[in-house]
């Protein structure tokens, strides 16, 4: 399996095997061993591989892969990356390819944080904000703010940010604890928690950056304008507190507080995008099918397999949901032949019952009610199987609710079939089941359909 | 006195071997599909038209219809008739 562009116009030094491993102890490292962590910031090499640009010269940093079973997300990473490469901001280092990993420009050296006067700060801060609130917009959050992630280099006498995005995950937390004289303290703090919203975790974080660099003492803070003692105290509000105890929602209002603190005029600053909820992202479903289809083959023809479990399921599992992903657009568009055709190569890769659903609504709009009768039968039967894939740890409950969702449409699918029949009491009771689970507007108009049969078939 | 050594050897290099490997599937995350790859609802099945919409939508449309082609036929009858006074 491919992990970094092996060939063509980067040449690339290093073994992604060293990198995945460095990122993989990271997580203990900060998480559960971060009483031994020494203070002072570290070389973080270990953390990319480097290459240089056959083409342009120069150097790069490489953001190999992991492992083949990390390949989703691998994809969701790149994902991000793609964004980063569109947006094409002067404040990040520029993503010069994307897939398999992702190459960057040689960013700046990560430096410790300069002490700086509060408009220098603030100016810093608000270039930071700006990529977050465009990134935001674009469905990228969760960022990393850390001197290895967001550098700062010098440019005609002013600093600039340089934002390595993608970064890697609990590379912050490490810096924040070199950085910090109390490690106890500083693993605990609530914007490390894992359960923060992304939009949340980024304006903390931001907060902190801004502090990161400011020097001034509480007397000069006294001495300043109302209306940037206002943005200061909100400002620290939103590090001692959270954003919400600073009353601000998005990156934009955040810039605000920025811009009074840079003194610069409000009109000079282009409007940034308001994001409050984080839109999701996702990866190109026919990307994703070229190249996982291209790593079954691969793994066939080398019969590379681990020593305890085959790494294929790692790829086959992701590779049969981009399937149905795209069957579900095909079914959206009115494409039912082409839809047929994706779930049931889905379904070859992976018998999961929600495939089966879709299968027997698929065969019934063809009109080929006998399979979509056993579809929706195999459906059931498969649901009640043992699954051997589990939910990953803390998200049973989100696990539970998708379950039901799409029990909700098997009973459904079932009962509709059975209206067509004419069965109406195995109508009824699927619909009534379906409405129980997860009641939508397609089961009520179906139960309303189901007592219409009711009445005309009923005498008098 | 070498046969023993050579078991004793056997059996720790087994141990050794069933123990990295053990160790190795335990860091070996459980395969799970993507949980949050749901851009577009799944497909669902059409409620029958004939039961849901039917009896109320097809009478009206069918004296939708009516209705027009008698004004059709008003119309052009109209024209044919005003045409022939015109003549």
């Amino acid at each position: 399996m491919r992990r970094f562009p092996e060939e063509g116009r980067f040449d690339v030094r290093g073994n992604p095997d060293d990198v995945a491993s460095a990122r993989h102890v990271l997580w203990k490292y900060t998480r559960l061993w971060y009483r031994n962590i020494e203070p002072g910031l570290s070389k973080k090499r270990a953390y990319w591989l480097l290459g240089s640009d056959r083409q342009a010269g120069g150097q790069v940093y490489i953001h190999p892969r992991g492992e083949a079973y990390a390949w989703a997300e691998d994809l969701a990473i790149e994902a991000v990356a793609r964004r980063v490469q569109a947006l094409a901001s002067p404040y990040t280092v520029p993503v010069l390819q994307v897939g398999p990993g992702i190459v960057f420009a040689a960013p700046p050296p990560a430096c410790p944080r300069p002490s700086l006067p509060i408009e220098a700060a603030a100016a810093c801060a608000l270039q930071a904000c700006d990529v977050v609130a465009r990134l935001h917009e674009q469905g990228c959050g969760r960022l990393g703010f850390g001197p290895s992630h967001l550098r700062l280099v010098e440019q005609s006498g002013d600093l600039q940010v340089r934002w390595l995005v993608p970064g890697v995950a609990d590379l912050d937390l490490l810096e924040a604890l070199e950085t910090t004289d109390d490690c106890e303290a500083e693993a605990m703090h609530p914007r490390w928690g894992l359960n923060v919203d992304p939009i949340q975790h980024d304006l903390w974080q931001l907060a902190f950056f801004f502090f990161s660099l400011l020097a001034m003492d509480t007397r000069a803070q006294a001495a300043l304008e109302p209306d940037r003692r206002e943005a200061l105290r909100t400002l620290t509000q939103i590090r001692d507190g959270g954003p919400e105890a600073g009353g601000i929602q998005d990156a934009a209002a955040m810039a605000g507080l920025f811009t009074v603190l840079a003194r610069l005029p409000r009109a000079g600053v282009e409007p940034l995008p308001v994001v409050r909820v984080l839109p999701r992202l996702y990866p190109d479903w026919d990307e994703v099918i070229v190249e996982g289809e291209a790593m079954l083959e691969e793994a066939r023809l080398q019969r590379e397999r681990d020593s305890h479990r085959d790494w294929v399921v790692y790829v086959k599992l992701p590779l049969a949901a981009a399937y149905h992903q795209r069957a579900s657009r095909a079914w959206a568009r009115g494409d039912v032949g082409a839809a047929l055709g994706d779930v049931d190569r889905a379904l070859a890769l992976d018998d999961h019952a929600p495939y089966h659903t879709t299968r027997a609504v698929l065969l019934d709009m063809l009109d080929r009610r006998t399979e979509a009768r056993a579809a929706i039968a195999t459906a059931f039967k498969v649901d009640a199987r043992q699954e051997n894939t589990q939910p990953p740890w803390g998200e049973q409950d989100t696990d539970n609710n998708a379950k039901n969702v799409e029990r909700a449409r098997a009973h459904l699918t079932r009962g509709i079939l059975a209206l067509r029949e004419r069965s109406l009491d195995a109508a009824e009771e699927d619909l009534r089941r379906a409405e129980e689970l997860d009641p939508t507007p397609a089961s009520a108009r179906a139960r309303a359909a189901v007592r219409r049969a009711r009445e005309r078939t009923q005498p008098g | 006195m070498k046969r023993r050594g050579l078991g004793w050897s056997a059996l720790v290099l087994f141990t050794w071997f069933s123990w990295v490997d053990a160790a190795r599937a335990d860091i070996l995350p459980e395969p799970s599909r993507p949980k949050d790859w749901d851009e577009h609802p799944a497909p669902t099945p059409d409620v029958p038209l004939e039961d849901a919409l039917a009896r109320r939508l097809l009478p009206l449309l069918a004296i939708g219809m009516a209705g027009g082609s008698a004004l059709v036929a008003l119309k052009r009858a109209r024209i044919h008739v005003s045409a022939r006074r015109g003549s």
